[in-house]
């Protein structure tokens, strides 16, 4: 058996896999890794099913020391971590190739860069209890292992297996540094709602990430969108990356943890190819949106598919 | 029926049945979503990441490597039949205790002051109602359900409270809800029940369903502290 424990927690540490589906109508949301690309790229890594569970973070990592057998683990995202070996010696690590840890090993992930969010996944996947087929915690809704509570620390984790081979893997390709602050969106349903002119500094104006942002919604300060009607619609249901705007004409993208259903007008929806990267730009950095159709949406999600099994087919075992 | 099939980005599709807020009509889409609902348990269709039925709109979310707006705007409307009549004959009515206490109803007043009902009138046209789950969101388990009495009609508070306990019961408007645990809002508290509406570790964690009936019975302090 391996055995873990959470010596610092980092910030927002918690379980995530893909999320629950088909829930919603109970006021369930599908949750789940803010990062698609990088969680498939470390389950990958790690030769785990698609959607095995792993430790999200945000800004600073946690520091998991292994107290007990032996276990291979892999970050992805753009993170800066060590290994503090059991003898004091200290590797620096990189992303998107796997380690084996051995017992009294330590994993301290420091900070990711001009990114929020990393991944930590472990070969085999952690032992952990699911709910509603899914092991994503979600803090605010009170669902998830834990109650959905964030990792805390002192919290101990078992591994569902250990690890017996020496074999490391490395993905040879990795995601591009994505430098882009333009966020491609599609229109959205209560156009309305919002004035020419509220339309035009929507997409004109760079908007700032503000740090009132977290899993469930991303407040961004710019140009005031004008309506033409009372910001308020029939409350209805709500999906990932909608954009709204409430009264103060400030737009809120809805991020994974969302509420299920929303009131307020929805002037964009981000588009489904540009979620993770949006997700991954910080506070205080600017976009700026920019209007494209169904079929552009299209053509870029099935290219962001394909570049991500072609990165995964590059998979290789370090001699 | 539905008024129109519409985008909803490129991973959602918006079934739009009308512009009312009435039990007619989400009738329907309750109903559409009931239909789709057991195609998706018994994998007859691929791809749907979520059904959201709310007040006059059934929202779709799919995910774009599987389907399309295409082929999902087909499936619905392939979907011939879709009769109120089925969600009526198989809605379940839930009898729900509720403590008008005024330890828990702190807004009894509020909302007499803004209706010119007495208190006990206000209760027992509350108690009285027959009310339909619209539709079940915000939080798990939280069920919006109408329709009250118009003479009930009182606007939210307009300082939202930091915190309501779990199991209020709340109005707002023409709405009756009640909070399934301990979050902040800003509708007026009623009473409360001593009933857990979300439990994930039950094995039925979400007691009620959009369609359902819920029909409140008084109970005291006392048969209050007794049930929790």
């Amino acid at each position: 058996m391996t055995a873990l424990i959470v010596e610092r927690s980092g910030i927002s540490s918690s379980f995530q896999d893909m999320g629950r589906l088909n829930l919603q109508y109970l006021g369930i949301v599908q949750g789940g890794c803010m990062d698609q690309e990088n969680f498939l790229l470390c389950n990958a890594v790690l030769h785990n099913d698609k959607n095995e569970g792993q430790i999200e973070f945000a800004y600073q990592g946690p520091k998991i020391k292994v107290t007990q057998g032996a276990c291979k683990v892999a970050i992805t995202g753009n993170v800066l971590f060590n290994i503090i070996r059991s003898d004091g010696s200290i590797v620096n690590g990189s992303c998107y190739r796997s380690y084996c840890l051995k017992e009294n090993d330590i994993l301290d992930v420091l900070t990711t860069v001009k990114s929020v969010y990393g991944y930590i996944g472990f070969a085999g996947g952690m032992e952990l209890k699911s709910y509603f087929k899914s092991v994503s915690a979600n803090s605010r809704s009170k669902i998830g292992p834990n109650n959905g509570n964030k990792i805390a620390n002192n919290d101990t984790v078992q591994l569902k297996e250990s690890s017996t081979t020496k074999d490391e893997f490395v993905l040879s390709r990795i995601p591009q540094k994505d430098n882009r602050n333009v966020i491609r969106v599609l229109e959205g349903p209560q156009q309305e709602y919002f004035s020419s002119a509220g339309i035009k500094d929507f997409y004109g104006d760079n908007y700032s990430i503000s740090n009132l942002t977290d899993r469930m919604g991303m407040r961004m300060q710019g140009p005031k969108i004008s309506f033409v009607k009372s910001p308020n619609i029939k409350s209805e249901g709500i999906i990932r990356g909608s954009i709204q705007v409430p009264a103060d004409g400030q737009p809120i993208v809805l991020l994974s943890d969302h509420q299920t259903i929303g009131g307020y007008p929805k002037i964009a929806v981000v588009a489904a190819a540009d979620y993770d990267h949006l997700a991954q730009s910080a506070p205080g950095s600017f976009v700026r949106f920019k209007k494209i159709n169904i079929r552009e949406a299209v053509i870029s999600y099935d290219l962001k598919i394909k570049t991500i099994n072609n990165i995964i087919s590059t998979i290789k075992k370090i001699n | 029926m539905i008024k129109q099939i519409l985008n909803f980005g490129d991973q959602g599709i918006i079934c739009d049945f009308g512009d009312e807020v009435r039990k007619e009509l989400n009738l329907k889409v309750i109903s559409l979503f009931n239909i789709i609902n057991a195609k998706i348990k018994n994998a007859e269709i691929v791809g749907i990441k979520n059904c959201i039925p709310s007040y006059n709109k059934l929202i779709i979310n799919f995910d774009l490597a599987q389907t399309t707006f295409e082929k999902l705007s087909d499936f619905l409307k392939s979907i011939k039949e879709h009769d109120s009549d089925d969600v009526l004959q198989n809605q379940k009515t839930w009898k729900v205790p509720v403590c008008y206490d005024e330890v828990f109803g702190i807004d009894q007043k509020r909302v007499s002051k803004y209706t010119g009902l007495a208190v006990s009138e206000i209760l027992d046209m509350h108690e009285k109602t027959n009310f339909y789950i619209y539709m079940i969101g915000f939080m798990p388990g939280f069920p919006y359900m109408g329709d009250l009495d118009d003479k009930l009609y009182t606007p939210r508070l307009e300082t939202p409270r930091v915190e309501i306990l779990d199991g209020s019961i709340i109005i707002a408007e023409k709405f009756c809800a009640i909070y399934p645990y301990k979050n902040p809002g800003g509708w007026n508290i009623l009473g409360r029940t001593p009933i857990k509406l979300f439990d994930q570790d039950s094995p039925s964690p979400c007691l009620l369903s959009p369609g359902d009936n819920v029909q409140f019975y008084k109970i005291n302090l006392e048969e209050f502290t007794k049930l929790v």
